[in-house]
């Protein structure tokens, strides 16, 4: 590599950078994300928050649950967040910003709950018989954002818990963290798994409680 | 799969992007000239809040800021960034429960009839939208303010410090007129407020009451300082028409109603805490800068002129046009 070499390459390195940032919004705010919840492989870019390295599975005996009611308790069906520009510091303000248009979340939430199966909960999406285990859940919220060169998410489901007393009727907060590499939706939606993969852990380990029959946590 | 290269220098580059962007933050703001708030007949006001809930990020340790950029350090911010935000996850579990019956986008519209009746321009319409419009449908809806209304923006995001419930907005608005593509009009307004320390850790109820009170007056608080500033129009310092440079701090220069009306200041013995003056009121801020702004966990020093000062709340105006609207 010579100097004349590196001279004609410089142009073209040049605009190449120029383009870079443009071409880094590559989120489309015309479409909706796909809404399809995929289990998010643990790797060293992105992961539930809360998610440990996976235990073996053990099914707690007859821990089959029904599912009776899948809701979608959003106020805004929408939209779910979106990156928002800022300029950092005490007098920044949003300058401007982009909104993620929301798919059907009805559809993401059941695709979610077979999920719990890894966690040692059997779910079925039918009537309970007489003196067989029934949830309800619903998602109350999901939004993410991007901060620095990361992407960020929360959800909220609010779920049914079956104890030896009776229902109970908790939230469960998911958090998701992921290295921003190219601003896609596809990047966004993989960010809102890992907050719905983050929230239906912390149901799972009720639902294993209530069928072991051990107290279950109030909410936090 | 390992990311390519040029994916990870994306991100790298829009930072850097952003980072040049810092100094420019007097560039975002554009008074509105005399000329055109005559021919602004009345406006349409959107009200943008596209946040579900509080937003929160840990900070990063900016050691890409630090060694003057680079791909390595900008991933090393990025991980320390990611850890320190998982940390963090479980305390705000606790807080994002306390706030889930909270509708701020609610909040904000129950009270936008409100504050657009005493707006400095005549409001024909407003309304709250979560969805941020996509560049095509802005610019449609600039296109038709030829003949017709003028077009404000306001862009609101919002977060809640869980320790000590402080309530900060933060805005942007932006206003076209006459079918020119153009801003006539941009204002930045930030407002901060805190639970008062005997409701903090009440009975959730209480606390979640507070809360949307507090985005009530903040949405209220944002469109009586986009008046102030367009009935006190922002002169950048060096600009022709502003003061000459007096050698003190930003906090003694005259306002620009004062400048206007060709009276000087009151003196910075005068101003300040006393919270005897009216709403509206235009004096130059205690040079010692007395308000305060709750930032990441510690107080710094707000240094501007004021605006207006109202019962236990101020309005400031920094030296690169922002509006605060600060306890006292």
């Amino acid at each position: 590599m010579n100097a004349q070499y590196l001279l004609r390459t410089l142009p073209a390195l040049a605009a190449l950078a120029c383009g870079l940032p443009p071409a880094a919004h590559a989120l489309t705010d015309t479409e909706a994300l796909s809404m399809v919840y995929e289990d998010p492989a643990p790797n060293s870019f992105g992961r539930p928050t809360q998610q440990g390295a996976p235990a073996p599975v053990q099914y707690p005996r007859g821990c089959r649950i029904h599912v009776r009611k899948v809701e979608d308790l959003r106020r805004n069906t929408e939209t779910v967040g979106g990156p928002i520009f800022m300029m950092p510091g005490p007098a920044g303000v949003p300058v401007n910003g982009a909104s993620l248009l929301s798919g059907d979340g009805l559809k993401w939430t059941t695709g979610a709950l077979p999920s719990l199966k890894a966690s040692g909960v059997q779910t079925e999406a039918s009537a309970a018989a007489a003196g067989e285990r029934s949830v309800e859940v619903a998602l109350r919220l999901a939004q993410a954002w991007t901060s620095g060169l990361n992407m960020h998410s929360y959800v909220m489901l609010q779920a049914t818990v079956p104890t030896r007393d009776g229902e109970v009727t908790k939230r469960y907060h998911g958090f998701g963290t992921k290295l921003n590499f190219a601003n896609g939706n596809a990047e966004y939606m993989a960010t809102l798994n890992l907050g719905m993969a983050d929230a239906l852990k912390a149901y799972a380990a009720d639902l294993r409680s209530a069928c072991e029959g051990r107290l279950v946590a109030a909410s936090p | 799969m390992h990311p390519s290269l040029s994916a990870l220098l994306r991100p790298c580059l829009l930072l850097a992007f952003c980072g040049v962007l810092q100094g420019c933050a007097p560039m975002f703001n554009k008074a509105l000239t005399a000329e055109n708030r005559t021919r602004v007949r009345d406006v349409e006001v959107l009200v943008l809040m596209p946040q579900e809930t509080v937003i929160f990020s840990a900070d990063s340790p900016k050691v890409s800021a630090a060694m003057g950029g680079g791909l390595i350090p900008a991933l090393i911010d990025a991980s320390v960034q990611r850890s320190r935000q998982e940390a963090m996850s479980g305390e705000m579990a606790t807080f994002l429960d306390r706030l889930a019956d909270i509708d701020f986008r609610g909040e904000g519209k129950a009270v936008l009839a409100d504050g657009a009746s005493s707006f400095a321009l005549k409001v024909s319409s407003a309304e709250v939208l979560a969805r941020i419009p996509t560049k095509t449908a802005l610019d449609a809806r600039i296109a038709k303010t030829k003949g017709g209304s003028a077009f404000m923006r306001v862009l609101v995001y919002y977060t809640v410090d869980p320790k000590s419930l402080t309530l900060t907005t933060r805005s942007h608005a932006q206003m076209w007129q006459d079918g020119a593509p153009e801003r006539s009009y941009a204002g930045s307004f930030i407002y901060q407020e805190a639970v008062p320390a005997a409701l903090a850790g009440a009975a959730p109820g209480a606390e979640a009451a507070a809360v949307r009170e507090m985005m009530r007056r903040a949405v209220l608080q944002t469109l009586r300082m986009a008046s102030l500033d367009i009935n006190q129009p922002f002169i950048a310092p060096g600009a022709p028409g502003a003061p000459a440079a007096s050698g003190t701090s930003s906090a003694s220069r005259p306002s620009a109603s004062s400048r206007a009306s060709g009276t000087t200041s009151a003196s910075s013995a005068s101003s300040g805490s006393s919270g005897s003056s009216s709403s509206g009121t235009s004096r130059a801020a205690d040079a010692k800068s007395q308000y305060m702004f709750a930032m990441g966990g510690s107080r710094v020093p707000l240094a501007g002129e004021l605006l207006a000062s109202d019962g236990d709340r101020v309005v400031l105006r920094d030296k690169g046009g922002v509006l605060f609207s600060v306890q006292k």
